[in-house]
């Protein structure tokens, strides 16, 4: 659904939970699966290597700089009719 | 040994050189498609300009083909008299 | 009565020769190397530029008489179409927005084909050269002319082409026919024909034109068959330009070869990236479909380009590094590249769709390894989402590759549920790309890309708003101004086909009301 992934500004003092509870929201909520998303679960990558982000840190108490990569897995949902979309 | 190739619009302009081709080419051959046709030779292929005149009825500039001609294939070499396609290195 | 003689005083070759060579000379004082400054820094190696061979020996008298002739025809047809309220005849309204896609995204860039031959046909220092790029520059700014008189009878009753010459130099999906085509033209002239000459219209070229002009004969735009027609026999010079270039390259040195290996696998992959816009529109913009992009890379790209690299292995050259993963690609690119239109819609200046079902179904017999199983679903809740009112539009800018700056859509080879990604760090900072291939055409130049204008960058930065815009104020719309910059008109340019005034109007006219001409 979402074809590629996408760019945004965040000021570095961004609490990671923030990313994900109201951010990411506003990125994926049209997605049928998001409500379904278990956080706690959820793969994290950065630049393609496992990532263990604390949701308590801000992003860069993360390591997370400017133009960092962060990817995330959802275990168990495979998207629209298991499409990987 | 690869084909070498012409194609021009199909038209009353291009008739008499598809003509004047089959004429000088006896291994070619023509297909035709919408608005195209195609000829394809083994290795080599000539447009002799006498050959279309004959079939024109009137005296023919060879640079002429410009008007209709859509692609080709092979290389090419070209005088007043003959335009020639082929893969001969 | 006899028959005149006529008795000609050269042959043609003789004619031409005496034309177009003998009227150079070293420079006397002033250093050749200043007077032609760059015809040696990409380190090529040209002993003798006698060797060129011209393949077409047009001389400026011939070629006026035949291009003339060519454009009355045209216009006479242009005319008549007119005349004739020709765009009722198109199979469904929905075929125009292939023709936005071209003049927004292929138009111009015959206008910068033009610019760049006009500047190679003064740097290079062999005369063969100088003048078929010179021909070639005046060939490719008749395109652009062309082209712009035979789609603008469409632009008086349609949506999305009002200002293409202003969104190409600034709307974000446009960026990436014009960094493709900056980056020829700001490299060097032998870099330059390889790219266009060689890489564009010689290995390339059927799979940007075949797709266009087969899809306008099968879905009744006469005016647009009739450009192409017309185009065509230019095309074929461009061609044997091209493969005379390589060959003539190859032949002077050796020492070429790697040189010129490593502009064919950048410029293989440039060109193979930007017609992921050709792939979606055969795929999905035809009403009337002619053939899929799978099947048209099968028959241009695999057989065609097979036998080329065959014929260029005797110089040391083999086929592109990205060829693989190129063919790899058939299989997707046109759905991934879709569904980015599809999803972006709000912010481009054409409509897109959901494929009827006649046309999922021809999508699944063309498509057996992919189509049903990665593509159609998503497709299918787009259809359900939009029938109950909340068709999806993504509102989040997407990230894009630094090289060529398409949004990072593309799978992994062989895992279409994996975007790619790559990256560099260089100089303090990270760059992203969507393969292998445009990393490497990165970290080879990174001076050069390092400076790209990526468009969501550059509406982050806030130099994408309109003049004297305010983005502190209360209830600030971002995306809004970013439209009003583009020039976009919002509820008529974009969005879904089914929402739209060209269908309306389409509609309206196939139920007999009189087209009304836009002021």
């Amino acid at each position: 659904m979402f074809c590629a992934p996408v760019c945004i500004p965040v000021p570095p003092s961004t609490p990671f939970n923030v990313l994900i509870g109201e951010i990411f929201l506003g990125v994926y909520g049209e997605h049928p699966d998001f409500v379904a998303i278990d956080w706690d679960e959820v793969v994290w990558f950065k630049s393609g290597h496992k990532f263990t982000p604390r949701f308590d840190l801000s992003l860069a108490e993360n390591g997370l700089g400017h133009k960092d990569v962060i990817r995330f897995k959802t275990p168990g949902l495979k998207g629209i009719k298991g499409s990987g979309s | 040994m690869s084909d070498v190739f012409i194609a021009f619009q199909a038209n009353e302009d291009s008739r008499p050189i598809v003509d004047a081709i089959i004429a000088d080419n006896p291994e070619a051959k023509v297909v035709y498609s919408p608005g195209l046709v195609k000829i394809d030779a083994p290795n080599r292929l000539v447009i002799n300009r006498e050959t279309i005149e004959e079939e024109i009825g009137r005296d023919y500039d060879l640079q002429e083909i410009h008007l209709n001609l859509v692609t080709l294939s092979g290389h090419i070499d070209e005088d007043d008299d003959q335009l020639s396609l082929s893969w001969d290195h | 009565m006899d028959a005149t003689v006529k008795r000609k005083k050269m042959g043609l070759k003789q004619r031409y020769q005496t034309m177009t060579r003998g009227l150079d000379w070293t420079t006397s004082y002033q250093d050749m190397d200043k007077v032609f400054p760059y015809d040696k820094y990409e380190g090529i190696k040209v002993h003798n530029w006698d060797e060129w061979e011209d393949p077409f020996r047009l001389t400026m008298e011939a070629y006026w008489k035949y291009q003339g002739e060519k454009e009355k025809k045209l216009y006479a047809v242009i005319d008549a179409f007119a005349q004739n309220n020709g765009q009722l005849g198109i199979s469904d309204a929905r075929y125009v927005n292939a023709l936005k896609l071209f003049i927004q995204g292929v138009t111009p860039l015959e206008y910068c084909a033009h610019r760049g031959f006009a500047h190679v046909g003064r740097h290079f220092t062999g005369v063969g050269a100088r003048v078929a790029a010179q021909m070639q520059s005046i060939d490719e700014l008749r395109h652009y002319q062309t082209e712009t008189h035979a789609l603008s009878h469409y632009n008086k009753y349609f949506n999305g082409m009002h200002e293409s010459n202003y969104w190409y130099d600034r709307v974000w999906y446009l960026s990436v026919p014009k960094s493709f085509f900056e980056d020829a033209m700001s490299g060097g002239p032998f870099e330059f024909l390889v790219a266009i000459s060689f890489s564009f219209e010689y290995v390339l070229t059927n799979l940007l034109f075949v797709p266009f002009m087969s899809g306008a004969a099968h879905n009744g735009d006469m005016s647009t068959v009739t450009f192409g027609f017309s185009a065509q026999s230019d095309e074929s010079r461009h061609m044997t330009l091209g493969i005379e270039c390589i060959k003539f390259l190859l032949e002077q040195d050796s020492a070429n070869a790697p040189i010129v290996q490593r502009w064919i696998d950048k410029w293989f992959w440039r060109g193979y990236r930007l017609l992921t816009l050709v792939a979606m529109m055969q795929d999905y913009m035809l009403p009337k479909r002619v053939m899929s992009w799978k099947e048209a890379w099968e028959m241009y790209a695999e057989s065609n380009g097979s036998a080329l690299f065959k014929d260029l292995a005797r110089y040391g050259i083999r086929e592109p590094k990205g060829w693989q993963d190129a063919c790899e690609g058939k299989d997707h690119i046109s759905h991934q590249a879709w569904n980015t239109f599809y999803t972006y819609n709000a912010a481009a200046a054409f409509h897109t769709w959901v494929p009827n079902e006649e046309e999922m179904q021809w999508l699944s017999e063309k498509y057996p390894q992919s189509f049903d199983q990665y593509y159609r679903p998503r497709l299918d809740h787009y259809d359900k989402q939009h029938k109950q009112g909340q068709r999806f539009y993504n509102k989040t800018l997407p990230m894009l590759c630094q090289v060529c700056q398409i949004p990072m859509l593309f799978t992994e080879p062989n895992d279409p549920t994996s975007i790619c990604y790559r990256e560099s760090d260089y100089a303090d900072d990270k760059y992203h790309f969507c393969s292998d291939h445009c990393k490497e055409i990165f970290d080879h130049e990174p001076e050069k890309y390092v400076q790209a204008w990526l468009p969501v960058h550059q509406i982050y930065q806030g130099n994408c708003f309109p003049e004297g815009t305010d983005p502190t104020v209360e209830g600030f719309d971002p995306l809004a101004a970013v439209m009003e910059y583009y020039r976009i008109n919002v509820g008529s340019d974009n969005f879904d086909f089914a929402d739209s005034e060209d269908r309306r109007n389409f509609t309206e006219w196939q139920a007999g009301e009189e087209p009304q001409v836009s002021p």
